[in-house]
């Protein structure tokens, strides 16, 4: 996703079922662009090599 | 029976506990002491949600009763504590999981407590609960915030208001009020500590633990409530050490790391003053007989975006069945990150989860040449209310900063006051190894002993 739209949210609020509250969409747009953004860094880094660790353990186990 | 020149709400549960088991002090009448610190001060602070007075001098009486017929049953019998909200105890409402019938078991956590003789005081607030609940204040400047989402245990413990608690900690919820309150604050490994009868925000990054005004303390608070729990699958079947035992070494050949890229990474995020009293803690550790080392974990960077993502992803999934509740009744955070789950996709997900694979491995690396990490614990002391957006925590959670790493790598961390900036208290932060919170204990024990901030108690 390059950018978030008030469309594509409220699409998304609508297959969940929900309506967001009255003046939520204006209120967190600064915030969901940033995560936006937050999530394309995530994805800037190569791990395809890690494991999804689909059960959480501290101890990491031999790859 | 009063003992001690400092008032007996101001005791520590080690030097409480000794009086106890000696007869020397009275759980009622610590229990008295500790409630009408409580009734002097929380109109202010607002750090209980849910206070059982009546039943908390009933179960002083019960551990009174115990303790003069010799059966002491150990270091928490008849010490006044109390639990963060999300902690259920039967017969109490908990305002996070919105529904306001008593729950009808306790979490194991209290059901450890009780076991002890523990005298429970009450339920704490929190952040993100409906918007009607007052925030609590901090004790060092009730105009500033506690930090969160353990803000009443940040605030309580501070002022007296109960000697020990259980906080819970996603993304620094332990470590953030305990290092602007200036408490010590205890996030174990993951699965040290039973989440059952916790309502959870992210089952694979939520931690209950200890938050407490020193570490001896912190070790009696973990010591009763650690250990396997057959009730949460996450629970890891492993030896509980004696952590008051770690408190006896000395540090001397210790080597401690410190990830100075990171620090530089968030060093614009970072009041100067809080790295500048980070460093001479760091420096007064050196002096203590550790090594000092400087690591690299280049994955740091990422790894608070990588919680976040999981946390809300997680956070969503939690609620799936209320959400509209969430939507309707819930904080501004907390609708904020159902709406940031819900923008997550699988895919961002799953690179959460690789991220966190490579947090563990790079972890497990250094700590083959390294007992401990060392780092800053907070981005700035504790701003005012007024300072504050309500959305802040989240735009915290999109950048570097300290806390959510460990989180991710379900690494034992703890903060520990290491001075005053303006006034506020500034902590340092040192991350363990795997169920290693015996070394994370000693190292944090060897510089409170040294430092000696705890003698300075809020001015409330």
């Amino acid at each position: 996703m390059e950018k978030l739209t008030e469309q594509t949210l409220k699409a998304l609020l609508a297959q969940a079922g929900l309506e967001p509250k009255e003046g939520d969409l204006e209120r967190f747009e600064k915030l969901m662009d940033t995560y936006v953004a937050a999530l394309k860094t995530l994805h800037s880094v190569d791990v395809s090599d890690e494991e999804i660790a689909p059960t959480f353990h501290p101890e990491r186990r031999t790859k | 029976m009063a003992v001690q020149e400092k008032p007996l709400y101001y005791l520590t549960i080690h030097e409480a506990r000794k009086l106890i088991q000696s007869r020397a002090l009275s759980p009622v009448e610590l229990t008295r002491a500790v409630l009408k610190r409580i009734e002097a001060v929380d109109g202010r602070l607002h750090a209980y949600l849910n206070l059982m007075a009546d039943n908390a001098l009933a179960e002083a009486r019960v551990a009174e009763a115990e303790i003069l017929r010799s059966d002491y049953r150990g270091p928490l019998h008849g010490i006044p504590v109390a639990v963060k909200d999300q902690l259920d105890v039967q017969g109490a409402p908990a305002l996070i999981r919105e529904k306001r019938p008593p729950e009808s078991e306790d979490s194991t956590v209290v059901d450890k407590f009780r076991k002890a003789g523990a005298v429970l005081l009450g339920k704490l607030a929190m952040s993100s609960l409906p918007i009607e609940i007052p925030q609590p204040c901090n004790p060092w400047d009730t105009e500033r915030i506690t930090g969160g989402s353990s803000t009443g245990a940040g605030a309580a413990v501070a002022a007296g208001l109960c000697m020990g608690a259980i906080g819970e900690d996603t993304a620094g919820s332990i470590r953030n009020p305990a290092s602007l309150c200036g408490i010590v604050g205890l996030k174990p490994t993951y699965g040290r500590i039973s989440r059952h009868g916790l309502a959870p925000l992210s089952w694979s990054l939520d931690h209950c633990g200890p938050m407490t005004w020193v570490v001896e303390d912190a070790a009696h608070v973990l010591q009763t409530v650690a250990g396997y729990d057959p009730k949460d699958p996450t629970s890891i079947d492993a030896p509980v050490p004696d952590y008051s035992a770690a408190l006896r070494q000395d540090i001397k050949g210790m080597v401690i790391g410190v990830p100075r890229h990171f620090i530089e990474e968030c060093r614009s995020r970072t009041d100067a003053e809080i790295t500048t009293s980070v460093d001479k803690a760091i420096g007064e550790l050196q002096r203590l007989g550790a090594r000092i080392e400087e690591v690299a974990l280049p994955i740091l960077k990422l790894a608070t975006i990588a919680n976040a993502v999981i946390y809300y992803n997680e956070h969503y999934a939690a609620h799936i069945g209320d959400t509209k509740t969430v939507i309707r009744n819930a904080a501004t955070a907390r609708r904020a990150r159902i709406y940031l789950g819900l923008l997550t996709s699988a895919a961002d997900y799953i690179q959460a989860q690789r991220i966190r694979s490579r947090i563990k491995r790079e972890c497990a690396e250094v700590f083959r040449k390294v007992d401990l990490l060392a780092l800053p614990c907070q981005l700035g002391p504790a701003p005012t209310f007024k300072e504050v957006d309500p959305l802040d925590t989240l735009y915290k959670h999109l950048g570097p900063e300290y806390h959510a790493p460990f989180n991710l790598a379900g690494l034992p961390a703890i903060s520990i006051p290491c001075g005053f900036a303006r006034n506020l208290p500034v902590a340092l932060q040192l991350v363990g190894k795997p169920f290693d919170e015996p070394t994370v204990l000693r190292a944090a024990y060897a510089y409170q002993q040294h430092a000696r901030w705890y003698e300075r108690r809020p001015p409330i």
